[in-house]
């Protein structure tokens, strides 16, 4: 999952990005003002923007509207000093999703992201489930037919993703639109790559192949696909 | 001695003067007609009494009988000759005296001078029981006509009668001045009092105007003219305390809440490397100490934020049920926490004269007390302490009691307990001290709505606090004042150090 933090202190922003890539399913790009951060907000694909709302530039109510003008449903956080019960009330008429004030308690701030970025895969069960696949979101391990086993950081946030959308078919582009940050420099195979990898360690050994390549337009995670 | 008290005094003496003087011109002119009729009367019938003299007249003993006879008709009892209490008569030989009146002294001389000539004596009345008058000089011839004798007749009446008169008059005239002074006093005080009425008004609605309800301004309208200056300075210095009172809470909250970003940034940086696998052992522990810190500076953003919070942001009061849950959940918070230790926790809540309307208390301003006295029984009160809390109603407060069984309170201790950054010994040797800002600010908070915070010794041992929330909603007049993790932050991890 890709989270977009704008926030203008550099120093707290750079712990937000710290402590919420702690969780394998995310991945950060942060922006620290508000020219930027809209700028992101409405040409990248996030599944969550946590808005600081005193920005330079352009202030975070603004942004906020924009996105919604825009049509773009990314679930927003507010996170902000001003925290009073009108500030709460302008922010989520303005179209948040969520508010947070300052100081947070960082384990407050993610469980309401993972609750954030749930909500708009339409999910509201933490454990996502494909046939005998489980993946725990709070607690990031994945089991299947009862044996648990540890993945990679980003082999994890492939198949997290994968199970958000479970059943659907996930092309490539959004799987790197998705699954990296900014920063990162997306090779066109890689994607390739990491769904073998997990390929081999969710459907090896196993008769029902959950993990379905659909030519030509990317992958689907389900316990059979008819379309294949 | 008080304004009214001076007024009525000033027109009390002003009245008694004038009335006194009154009084005194009164009885001086009726004294004074009094005697100008008597002298009238007296000069009359010593006129008609001359008259029967005829100075030229050659008198014998028979003729002055008759004559004197006929005086005495003429003035009945108040004529007689001599040494007579109501007459007397001096004799005058030539120049010798020959008699004199026991008590006129200077009847002699008087007679020499107004020998002749028909007049009074005696002008000045006091000290004499009568007047008198020269009637006539005569001569009663003696044996030898040719060297006859003179004789002067003075005419005198009692002025006892008078002077009595004049005695009861002044008597009544006194008891009357008296009386109306008394009543005089009495209608100043009481005029004193119905004029200064509108003052007193005034004064009452300036006693309303307390340091959270400075937007007040008195009214003016209607308002007597003698009073509409005061009334404007009142109103002008309320504006001029309100802005510089303005004007240092919106710099306190706006420190605190500049504090918010920072205290987040540090607070943020720990949680994250309490989140990296690689932080561990006494990195990790470190971590967490550091974290405690950061708590208690958020606790005290927090609570210089609620304190600095205008009257216009204060949150309106809450139903008794909601008072209610909020101690209950915070004594809850504060039980859990001491479960490691042997203290016990009492809750003990009575629903009897439970009011219909509001508690003047806002839920978090609610949490915040109970948790902290519930606290500050907890944290100084032993690690076997027996805590009891009871929430009561009456008509005018709720009443939440934290009494505990603990060592108590030193009574030198006791009368700076509310004061800031006070901590009373035991907590100034522990680490997790705090800063003895606790009570100070629970009793703010409590006088902001309308209510108080107070100490009271426990018997046989212990301390017992007493908050008492105003029933009623924000307009009643003042006394003579989420979730758990949220309200937890609003503490500090391990609450504010109390006191």
């Amino acid at each position: 999952m890709r989270i977009l933090v704008v926030e203008d202190e550099v120093r707290l922003a750079e712990n937000l990005k710290a402590g919420i890539e702690s969780v394998p399913s995310f991945v950060v790009d942060v922006s620290h003002d508000g020219e930027d951060g809209q700028h992101l907000a409405l040409t990248e694909k996030y599944d969550a923007i946590v808005l600081d709302l005193m920005l330079p530039g352009i202030d975070g109510l603004s942004i906020l509207r924009t996105i919604r003008d825009s049509g773009r449903d990314t679930p927003v956080l507010i996170l902000t000093a001003r925290n009073t019960t009108e500030d709460v009330i302008r922010g989520l008429d303005f179209g948040s999703d969520d508010y947070l004030g300052k100081p947070f308690e960082m384990g407050e701030l993610l469980a309401r992201i993972k609750a954030l970025v749930r909500r708009s895969f339409h999910q509201t069960d933490p454990v996502l489930r494909v046939a005998d696949l489980t993946i725990d979101t709070r607690s990031h391990v994945v089991s299947r037919a009862d044996k648990s086993f540890p993945l990679p950081a980003l082999e994890y946030r492939l198949l997290e993703y994968l199970g958000m959308r479970a059943g659907q078919v996930v092309s490539k582009e959004e799987l790197l639109e998705h699954l990296y940050d900014y920063n990162w420099e997306k090779f066109s195979n890689v994607i390739e790559v990491y769904v073998s990898k997990l390929r081999s360690r969710i459907d090896r050994g196993h008769a029902t192949q959950l993990i379905h390549t659909i030519r030509g337009q990317g992958y689907v995670l389900a316990e059979s696909w008819e379309g294949q | 001695m008080s304004l009214g008290g001076r007024l009525a005094l000033i027109a009390f003496a002003v009245q008694a003067v004038l009335l006194t003087a009154l009084a005194t011109v009164i009885y001086g002119a009726t004294r004074n007609a009094l005697y100008d009729s008597f002298d009238k009367s007296l000069v009359a019938n010593a006129e008609s009494l001359a008259s029967l003299v005829d100075p030229e007249e050659e008198h014998d003993d028979e003729d002055e009988e008759a004559e004197v006879e006929l005086a005495e008709e003429i003035m009945g009892d108040r004529f007689s000759r001599q040494w007579e209490p109501d007459l007397f008569a001096v004799y005058i030989d030539g120049d010798d005296l020959l008699a004199k009146a026991p008590r006129l002294a200077d009847v002699p001389a008087f007679v020499a001078e107004h020998k002749g000539h028909v007049g009074f004596f005696g002008d000045d009345h006091e000290g004499l029981d009568y007047r008198a008058i020269v009637l006539a000089t005569f001569r009663l011839p003696e044996d030898d006509p040719t060297r006859p004798r003179p004789i002067t007749v003075y005419y005198s009446a009692s002025t006892g009668e008078l002077a009595k008169q004049l005695r009861s008059l002044g008597m009544a005239m006194g008891a009357l001045c008296l009386l109306c002074v008394v009543v005089s006093g009495f209608l100043s005080l009481l005029v004193a009092h119905m004029g200064l009425a509108p003052l007193r008004r005034l004064a009452g609605s300036i006693a309303l105007i307390h340091e959270h309800r400075l937007r007040r301004r008195l009214e003016t309208d209607g308002l007597q003219p003698e009073l509409l200056p005061i009334a404007r300075s009142v109103n002008s210095l309320l504006g001029r305390v309100e802005r510089a009172l303005e004007t240092e809470r919106r710099f306190s909250a706006d420190a605190a809440h500049e504090l918010r970003t920072p205290v987040a940034t540090l607070k943020s940086g720990i949680q994250a490397a309490l989140l990296n696998p690689a932080t561990a052992g006494g990195a990790k522990e470190m971590y967490e100490r550091l974290l405690l810190d950061v708590d208690r500076l958020e606790g005290l953003c927090d609570a210089l934020l609620l304190v600095t919070k205008s009257a216009d942001e204060i949150p309106p009061a809450i139903p008794a049920e909601d008072w209610i849950a909020e101690i209950e959940a915070a004594v809850t918070a504060i039980r859990t926490g001491s479960e490691a230790g042997n203290a016990t926790f009492v809750l003990e809540i009575s629903r009897k004269h439970m009011p219909g309307e509001p508690v003047r208390s806002d839920a978090v301003t609610t949490y915040r007390i109970a948790a902290n006295l519930a606290g500050n029984a907890l944290r100084h009160g032993g690690s076997d302490v027996r805590v009891r809390v009871s929430v009561t109603f009456d008509d005018i407060h709720a009443r939440l009691v934290v009494e505990d069984d603990g060592p108590g309170i030193a009574p030198d201790d006791a009368a700076n307990l509310f004061k800031r950054f006070f901590r009373v010994e035991s907590s100034r040797a522990r680490s997790d001290g705090g800063y003895g800002l606790g009570l100070s600010i629970c009793k703010t908070l409590a006088k902001t709505q309308g209510g108080n915070v107070r100490f009271e010794p426990n018997t046989p041992r212990g301390s017992r606090f007493v908050w008492l929330a105003a029933i009623g909603g924000n307009d009643a007049p003042a006394e003579p004042a989420g979730a758990e993790s949220a309200k937890q932050i609003a503490f500090g991890a391990s609450g504010l150090s109390i006191p």
